[in-house]
């Protein structure tokens, strides 16, 4: 209740919705006239001060006629919500909370009554029954009742798997009470909604039903009868279809509005509030670029990149200060755990940041072009053209509704003039050296009829479509069972050898990065933290030569690098910490064992410990100087 | 594919079989006798048993039902109490009048509620709070009303189109498009806002999947993205809903065609209530149970195309 109090529209609609209702249960007491009171020398004045709301074709006050007219309306509505609650609401708990047979029967009526028109049939009942307005009505409420019970059935079955609700079960409780309990109260809010939305159909319908002539007998006033009264005599006073359209038009409004406020508010609870999605990319950060150069040779170079995420109206970075070079036909690895950045550096590259992220600082060049932040045709050349990007589930990659074969062609001709025939031969060639079977049975299949490996070969072979120089693949290997892993690698070495493609190959997996790479990038909490060549971290004699207490721990964590025998796998202590929440000191002192009092003093650079090797850990900090700022 | 039609019309059977046994059995529960209520108070009793006979009045509900079902399964649905005719003469009457008027409401109603829900989800800010508002203004608005104001602006005032009444597309294509204008657009006009907000909502969260993206990484230029892949996937839940606001609309045309005083099934529904003329309002309910069943199946082909995982098992 505090909550919708905060929401000013459905405040105000509840607020108006009452006061209509007092209004017309008081209308003896507030109505100025009597409703039937005519007077045709006054007939069809408009609003003013002996009648507010000016009179209509008899001279009555329309002010006083809509507060008694709005007594039948407002009735009806009330008993077509009690028909329609008190049967949709026991059946939908029963068949989402029993399910089986008795599920399976509410759903074929259900389905069944969905499909009745509902205006017609209550004419067919009041052609039955002589006009009679409350059988009409009842009738109404059962025709609403479909919709409800399969709102209602699949609220209950999404709290029926929840787990307090199966521990009761389990201990015993009696299914009526637990539906009573447990269930009933969660589904306060929808219930509440729909009510809202069953009145309002009601009330419109109703008024209908009047305007139609099937309602209050004349001269007893209703909202909908003034309607079709004040619209005999539009010509003279339109005032009167304002007034009488207006009212049933506020009420459903209100009804409405109140219906949507309380679904924000309880549905949105429970689901978590819906990020809002940003379509395009938003506007590009004022970029500050960091004063050194991509060293020569690098077709790939990042430059103390800064991604940051909007939480709470803050800015908090994600990926903090990173600078990577990948050189021509370089495979590079990079490495850490889930929540380390490694997957935004990645998109960052290609520019399709995700969840609001942005860069805020830093430079990606390739191959000697600022691609920071590109957009619009550029963006779309880069894309594909020079830089493939594999994403992370290869089946969620592919549009469900789209064959394969034309969605490759597509992406071959976004980068080459070619015939669409020209662009079907290239396909088959792509998915041939994807090493794919039957190349032309796999182009007319829809992405559902592919296994998880196929589509990863389709990804594969839809990366090399444009013909890019880069390749960035992120978590190639993480969807699949581990036969098609190891097929995957093999492929995508092969490539590298025959193409002299680049690969960016972003892993939590010491062995897709043993196996592919030629340089591992260690990444903890957002940062760079060791970068040295894959042979000299990775097999048992050279654990120890990590430079990195976490690169030492991440090793030794990994199955395939354990030595032999060894039963348990050390597993690092705590977790990583969220973005917003590290420290300004090392990144990794509060979970690393080697932690010393001079690990906690301020930011860590990243430094030159040998060749080609580089490490953020104040122990292995010798004489070497910092590279990249802190 | 066709196992979901075949499905889909085995559903119908008995959907068929409830609105014609309830208009029945409401029929035949109704109090006193039909044909007092067809030949009124001054007949004599033996007048009154004697048309019951004749009519059948006199057996139970089940039998009768079975030789009612019998003629209706030979396309004769009875004869008028009112005008004496065929039912099914008199309602085949109106049934173009309808058709055209729910065709042209539903093709408005998919066409501008899509393209404004695109637009919306692709815009946001503005254009979707102005979606929102609108939508729910067309929630609140009784389609009668919306029509009495209509007719009233562009018919009785500016003199634009006619005001009422209906000219078949034989005798006239003009006067006949000018006809149904009103009737439409007071038609679409609830149920386009709807759609526009489920094709919003529906072409947000398309637009948020991975494979949109994975698209964007292709190079594949943004309209396109929209226009060939996420357009399509979006439109799956907005077509279900489509047979849910056809269903609706049935129920519109009732109320629009009245207002709008058009020769339709609608208005003849409404006629036989006033004059009790039970024949012809159960084949009013069956033709528009018909029109269900044939526009569910529609909604399935439509799904079927659409969606490929839905042609298998």
């Amino acid at each position: 209740m505090t909550a919708l109090l905060r929401r000013p529209a459905g405040a105000a609609a509840l607020i108006v919705l009452l006061l209509i209702i007092l209004a017309c249960a008081a209308a003896p007491w507030l109505a100025p006239y009597h409703p039937d009171t005519a007077n045709l020398n006054d007939a069809l004045a408009g609003p003013g001060a002996a009648h507010w709301l000016g009179t209509d074709e008899l001279g009555r006050d329309i002010l006083s006629r809509l507060l008694y007219g709005g007594r039948p309306a407002l009735l009806s509505s009330l008993l077509v919500v009690a028909v329609t609650l008190g049967i949709g609401v026991p059946a939908g708990l029963l068949a989402g909370f029993l399910g089986g047979w008795a599920d399976r029967l509410t759903m074929q009526l259900v389905d069944v009554g969905l499909a009745l028109p509902a205006m017609v049939i209550v004419l067919v009942v009041l052609s039955v029954f002589g006009g009679k307005l409350t059988i009409a009505l009842i009738a109404l409420g059962i025709l609403l009742v479909p919709p409800l019970v399969r709102i209602v059935r699949s609220a209950a079955l999404a709290v029926r798997s929840e787990l307090y609700v199966d521990a009761a079960r389990v201990s015993g409780v009696p299914p009526a009470r637990i539906v009573f309990r447990h269930v009933l109260p969660r589904l306060r809010g929808t219930i509440l909604v729909q009510a809202s939305i069953v009145a309002a159909l009601s009330l419109l319908f109703t008024t209908g039903l009047a305007y139609l002539g099937f309602g209050a007998t004349p001269p007893n006033p209703s909202w909908g009868s003034m309607t079709a009264e004040a619209s005999q005599t539009l010509a003279q006073s339109p005032w009167l279809l304002v007034a009488s359209g207006g009212i049933i038009g506020l009420t459903v409004l209100c009804l409405g509005l109140f219906a949507d406020t309380v679904r924000d508010l309880t549905v949105a609870r429970w689901t978590g509030e819906q990020s809002s999605v940003r379509i395009f990319a938003p506007p590009r950060a004022k970029i500050r670029t960091p004063a050194d150069e991509a060293p020569a040779g690098a077709l790939l170079s990042v430059r103390g990149l800064t991604v940051t995420i909007q939480q709470n109206a803050r800015a908090v970075p994600v990926v903090q200060d990173v600078s990577l070079d990948i050189r021509a036909g370089e495979t590079v690895g990079l490495v850490g755990e889930s929540g380390s950045g490694k997957t935004s550096v990645a998109r960052s590259v290609i520019g399709l940041l995700r969840g609001g992220a942005r860069i805020e600082a830093g430079r990606i060049v390739f191959d000697g072009v600022d691609v920071t932040g590109l957009t619009g045709a550029a963006a779309r050349r880069l894309r594909g053209g020079q830089i493939a990007f594999i994403a992370q589930e290869p089946m969620a990659a592919l549009d469900p509704t789209c064959r394969i074969g034309p969605l490759l062609a597509q992406a071959v001709r976004c980068h080459q003039q070619v015939s669409a025939r020209e662009a079907r031969q290239q396909v088959l060639d792509l998915l041939r050296q994807a090493q794919l079977p039957d190349p032309e049975r796999v182009a007319r299949c829809y992405p559902h009829q592919l296994s998880g490996g196929m589509a990863q070969r389709v990804a594969v072979a839809r990366a090399l479509a444009g013909r890019p120089r880069l390749l960035i693949a992120d978590e190639p290997t993480a969807a699949l069972d581990v036969t098609v892993q190891a097929e995957i690698i093999a492929l995508l070495r092969g490539l590298q050898e025959q193409t002299g493609l680049a690969i960016l190959v972003v892993s939590h997996d010491w062995g897709v990065v043993a196996e592919l790479c030629h340089r591992a990038v260690v990444m903890y909490a957002g940062q760079v933290v060791e970068e040295a060549p894959v042979t000299e971290l990775i097999g048992a004699p050279n654990h120890g030569r990590a430079a990195h207490p976490y690169t030492r721990l991440l090793l030794a964590a990994n199955p395939a690098q354990a030595p032999d025998g060894a039963t348990e796998l050390p597993v690092i202590p705590g977790t990583i910490p969220a973005p917003g929440e590290w420290p300004a000191a090392c990144h990794f002192s509060p979970r690393c064992p080697q932690a010393a009092t001079s690990c906690t003093v301020g930011p860590v650079p990243l430094h030159d410990i040998a060749a080609a090797r580089r490490s953020r850990c104040v122990l292995s900090a010798g004489a070497a100087e910092p590279v990249g700022q802190p | 594919m066709w196992w979901l039609i075949g499905r889909r019309l085995i559903l119908a059977i008995p959907l068929l079989f409830i609105v014609s046994f309830l208009s029945f059995a409401l029929v035949a529960l109704t109090p006193g006798d039909p044909a007092v209520s067809i030949l009124g108070s001054y007949a004599t009793p033996a007048q009154d048993a004697a048309l019951d006979r004749q009519l059948g009045f006199n057996q139970p509900v089940l039998v009768q039902y079975g030789h009612w079902l019998a003629r209706v399964l030979h396309g004769n649905l009875g004869t008028s109490l009112s005008s004496a005719q065929a039912v099914t003469t008199e309602l085949n009457s109106g049934l173009g009048v309808t058709l055209c008027l729910v065709i042209g409401a539903t093709l408005v109603t998919a066409a501008g509620g899509v393209a404004l829900g695109t637009l919306s989800a692709i815009r946001g800010g503005a254009v979707g709070r102005a979606t929102d508002a609108v939508a729910m203004l067309g929630f609140a608005i009784p389609a009668f009303w919306l029509g009495l104001v209509l007719r009233d602006l562009f018919a009785v005032r500016w003199h634009l189109v006619p005001a009422t009444g209906y000219e078949p597309f034989t005798q006239s294509p003009g006067g006949w498009f000018r006809s149904l204008i009103l009737p439409v657009a007071t038609l679409a006009a609830a149920g386009m806002t709807g759609i526009a907000k489920q094709t919003r909502d529906s072409m947000r969260d398309t637009l948020a999947r991975d494979y949109v993206d994975a698209l964007r990484a292709d190079g594949v230029p943004e309209w396109r993205i929209i226009t060939r892949h996420a357009l399509r996937n979006a439109a799956i839940p907005v077509v279900t809903m489509l047979g849910t606001f056809f269903v609706g609309l049935l129920g519109g045309t009732v109320l629009v065609e009245s207002v709008f005083a058009l020769p339709g099934l609608g208005s003849m529904a409404v006629t036989a209530t006033t004059e009790h003329d039970l024949p012809v309002i159960v084949g009013a309910a069956v033709y528009f149970a018909v029109g269900v069943v044939l526009v569910n199946l529609l909604v399935d082909v439509i799904y079927g195309w659409l969606d490929p995982r839905a042609r298998v098992t």
